[in-house]
């Protein structure tokens, strides 16, 4: 316990990487000068808007005045919003890039640290700036107060917010750098992913206030620019009214944990102690994960209720955190025809190779997320009897369809490329791009959907959980079955051949042959 | 102990080193040989923790170098063929962050900084931005982090390149003093001179085979068989060299000038005096004779020309 305790001490506050960075940090004239133009814009903004508010309230009563000065702070913390956003993942990947533009990686990687360390190092010094970003940014803010648009309370809840999207923000653009080796495509990946992520929580926020929500859950605080709304909010769990921010905090975390361990895999060799763990590690944060989900929609009053929207909106709930397993798939599964054996696909399954980080172990570790979220999500729900077994075995179903799909998907993508990262973007790519033409092939035939049930654009779309019933989820998994069968077939042809072109060339292609031949 | 067991590292088909194998006691300064793209830093890297073997292992005091060891870690100290000094940082916050990284407890890391500078002969930089330094003192900063947490085995790949003459002279003085202070020093380089003045051992790869290793000596005996001899003469150097043709153990003749000619030899000692006794003898003014010592430079030539056709 004492060795534990020591080692955290030593990851965590005596972090060697995290010390060089605060102390060259604030050195150079550079981080003077981007944090006077950072001021410099705040102070424009803010005299800008405040000039707007002088130009609007003559003649006007004391509620539309008070509403003018609570958009005015919240027009300037928007922008501070924003900026912080920008700025977290550039900062982070800047950490990062440096490291290989200045080849020091290679000093970090032989010394005895582990890559958690090395991340967690880059991630605190990262959060330090930004934190630091925030608190210049406050005075401003604070101006809202002095006006009268904003209390204290909601500015510190504001900007805590403000922070928790900034940590994951910077989590996120870890692993991407670590991948990219570019700041600029590293923070473009970081504003793709937010975009999504936004899209996609939006869209289970949306469906838990159609579906009788009252009040604004966790995730809310969390969802770039629509935090606000989750300002004052709590959540119910149990008997036990937990304030968002807290909740918030809890899951911001976890996913800061997660996507750093995923950092931490991409830099890491195959076969290596820490690869396990990292994969455990993520598997287990994955379950987690879902089972808070699971308890977040177990209280939805839709759920106490019959009939076709109460179908509909437990195969949503069941469905959609799917593609936050998705996400791990393209990552595991993407490999590439010539990379090291980390990358190379020399076998299409190998079981212990799912915690080791081949690219023979993504089948399983696909199988791992598909049950971990699927079982996660539905434990709580099953277990608070607000839904039957029988009920979540559909979306059980298309769970697994998708997930099998997805891996089938990247696994052909791969024979395309020689290097992983390509093939995963091929991969999501083609994914994306397949449930678009779906979307708009139902919009065509659907025009102007009046209902939800006549909304063929979800509908009609295999890789939407959207259903009226459990025959149509059905067919939609067997679509994407069937699709995954004929990727894989393709991927597996296109695979064998590729092997065969490079044994013929004299290349040890087999992990068996390799150790065989130079034994 | 370094103990290296058959080493291979493969990519695809291109075998960048092939079954490297060698043993290095404290205190043995190897001088590893070999041109561009040989193997050298791939197998440095191999043992530096950095790259994986495809197969055989290298084993140090009894434990296997392996990247999921981090504990190994802590007795190898690697200087790459570059700095990767970060800016705006110390000479001081360098080789405390590299210390603190190697475990070095905070309340030790002033005193070992101060000594670590004092070896290297930095001292009077510690405050100084690494940034700052010249190339040859940048060398010996980057030779300070590899000593913070005191190795036992030093992986020092191409360090002299770039390098002006004095800054490689002090830098051999260095590396000299590490082999007498009990630590495995391997040095890679492809400039043989600067090898020659402090390598206990040399290996010399070639295409990823290790073609010859052991002590400087040993090698040059076994890879030459034949030694050289130099004779100098007054006059007659012709008739000379005519006369010692179709001599016992005497080949290769080869004038320098009229009266001055190297000749293979593959005699013993007794042999050797015994023919320039005979020469004497003969009536040939002999004013030099004397072995003509193989260098590094003519070994690596000679052992790599194989090689390389």
């Amino acid at each position: 316990m004492g060795a534990w305790i020591a080692e955290q001490k030593r990851v965590y506050l005596g972090n060697a990487n995290s010390v060089k960075e605060y102390r060259i940090q604030l050195r150079s004239t550079k981080t003077v000068w981007y944090w006077g133009v950072y001021l410099g814009i705040l102070v424009l903004v803010a005299l800008a808007n405040y000039g707007s508010i002088g130009a609007t309230t003559g003649g006007q009563t004391a509620a539309s005045v008070q509403t003018a000065l609570t958009t005015y702070y919240q027009l300037v913390t928007g922008f501070i919003h924003a900026a912080i956003l920008l700025i977290a993942p550039m900062i982070s990947a800047s950490a990062i890039v440096s490291e290989y533009e200045l080849r020091s990686i290679e000093l970090v990687q032989c010394s005895p640290v582990s890559t958690k360390y090395f991340f967690v190092g880059k991630f605190l010094s990262s959060m330090r700036q930004v934190l630091l970003l925030l608190f210049l940014a406050l005075p401003i803010a604070a101006v809202g107060v002095t006006l009268g648009g904003a209390s204290w309370p909601q500015i510190i809840e504001q900007f805590s917010y403000i922070a928790m999207q900034a940590a994951i923000f910077s989590a996120i653009a870890m692993p991407l750098a670590v991948v990219s080796k570019s700041i600029i495509r590293t923070v473009s990946g970081v504003i793709g992913i937010g975009i999504g992520f936004t899209i996609f929580s939006t869209i289970l926020v949306g469906i838990m206030f159609a579906s009788g929500g009252r009040t604004f859950p966790a995730v809310t605080g969390l969802i770039p620019f629509m935090s606000a709304v989750s300002i004052g909010q709590s959540t119910q769990i149990g008997s036990i009214s937990v304030p968002n921010w807290a909740v918030a905090l809890l899951i911001s975390l976890l996913l800061v944990k997660v996507i750093l361990l995923g950092a931490g895999s991409a830099l890491t060799r195959v076969g290596s102690k820490e690869t396990t763990s990292l994969r455990v590690h993520a598997l287990l944060l994955t379950a987690l994960f879902a089972v808070l989900i699971g308890i977040g929609f177990s209280l939805m009053p839709v759920l106490g209720t019959t009939g076709s929207m109460r179908m509909r909106t437990i195969f949503m709930l069941m469905c959609l955190p799917m593609y936050l397993g998705v996400i791990q798939i393209f990552a595991v599964t993407g490999h590439g025809r010539l990379e090291e054996r980390k990358f190379f696909a020399d076998r299409l399954f190998e079981l212990k190779d799912t915690i080791l980080g081949r690219p023979s172990g993504a089948i399983g570790y696909s199988l791992l997320v598909v049950l971990l979220v699927t079982l996660g999500i539905s434990a709580p729900m099953v277990l608070q009897s607000v839904v039957t077994v029988g009920e979540v075995l559909p979306a059980f179903g298309w769970n697994l369809s998708l997930g099998f799909f997805v891996f089938s998907l990247t696994w052909m993508a791969s024979t395309f490329f020689d290097q992983a990262s390509p093939a995963r973007r091929a991969g999501f790519g083609i994914m994306m791009a397949i449930g678009a033409v779906m979307h708009f092939v139902g919009l065509s035939i659907d025009g102007a959907a009046q209902t939800m049930e006549s909304m063929y654009m979800f509908v009609l779309n295999p890789l939407m959980p959207f259903s009226n019933s459990s025959l149509e989820l059905l067919a939609k998994s067997t679509v994407l079955l069937a699709g995954g069968v004929l990727f894989l077939v393709i991927g597996e042809r296109r695979r064998r051949k590729n092997l065969q072109i490079l044994r013929e060339n004299g290349y040890l292609v087999d992990r068996d042959e390799i150790i065989t031949a130079t034994a | 102990m370094l103990e290296v067991q058959s080493l291979d590292k493969r990519y695809g088909q291109f075998q960048a080193v092939n079954d490297v194998s060698f043993t290095l006691e404290p205190g043995q300064i190897m001088g590893f040989i070999g041109s561009n793209g040989a193997g050298k830093t791939t197998t440095i890297k191999m043992l530096a923790t950095l790259l994986e073997p495809t197969s055989g292992k290298a084993t140090l005091n009894g434990r296997i170098l392996n990247s999921n060891d981090l504990l190994v870690r802590k007795e190898i100290g690697y200087m790459p063929d570059y700095f990767g000094l970060y800016e705006d940082i110390k000479v001081w916050e360098y080789l405390d962050m590299f210390a603190s990284l190697y475990g070095v407890p905070g309340i030790d890391r002033p005193k070992v900084i101060d000594e670590v500078l004092e070896l290297t002969d930095l001292g009077f930089k510690k405050n100084e931005f690494a940034h700052s330094l010249s190339r040859g003192m940048q060398q010996r900063l980057c030779l300070a982090r590899c000593l913070v947490h005191n190795p036992t085995l030093l992986l020092l790949d191409e360090p002299a390149s770039g390098l002006d003459p004095r800054a490689r002279a002090e830098l051999k003085d260095l590396i000299g003093e590490l082999g007498r202070m009990g630590k495995i020093v391997i040095v890679s380089s492809h400039i043989l001179p600067e090898l020659a003045d402090f390598s206990t051992v040399v290996g010399i790869i070639e295409r990823g085979k290790m073609l010859a290793f052991g002590k400087v000596k040993d090698v040059v005996r076994s890879l030459t068989p034949a030694k050289k001899i130099q004779v100098r003469l007054l006059e007659k150097g012709a008739e000379a060299s005519m006369w010692l043709h179709g001599k016992d153990h005497v080949s290769a003749t080869e004038f320098v000038n009229p009266n001055e000619f190297r000749f293979d030899f593959t005699g013993t000692p007794e042999d050797q005096a015994l023919l320039l006794k005979a020469m004497v003898d003969g009536g040939f003014p002999v004013v030099e004779y004397m072995d003509e010592e193989a260098d590094l430079e003519d070994l690596f030539m000679k052992v790599t020309k194989g090689a390389l056709n």
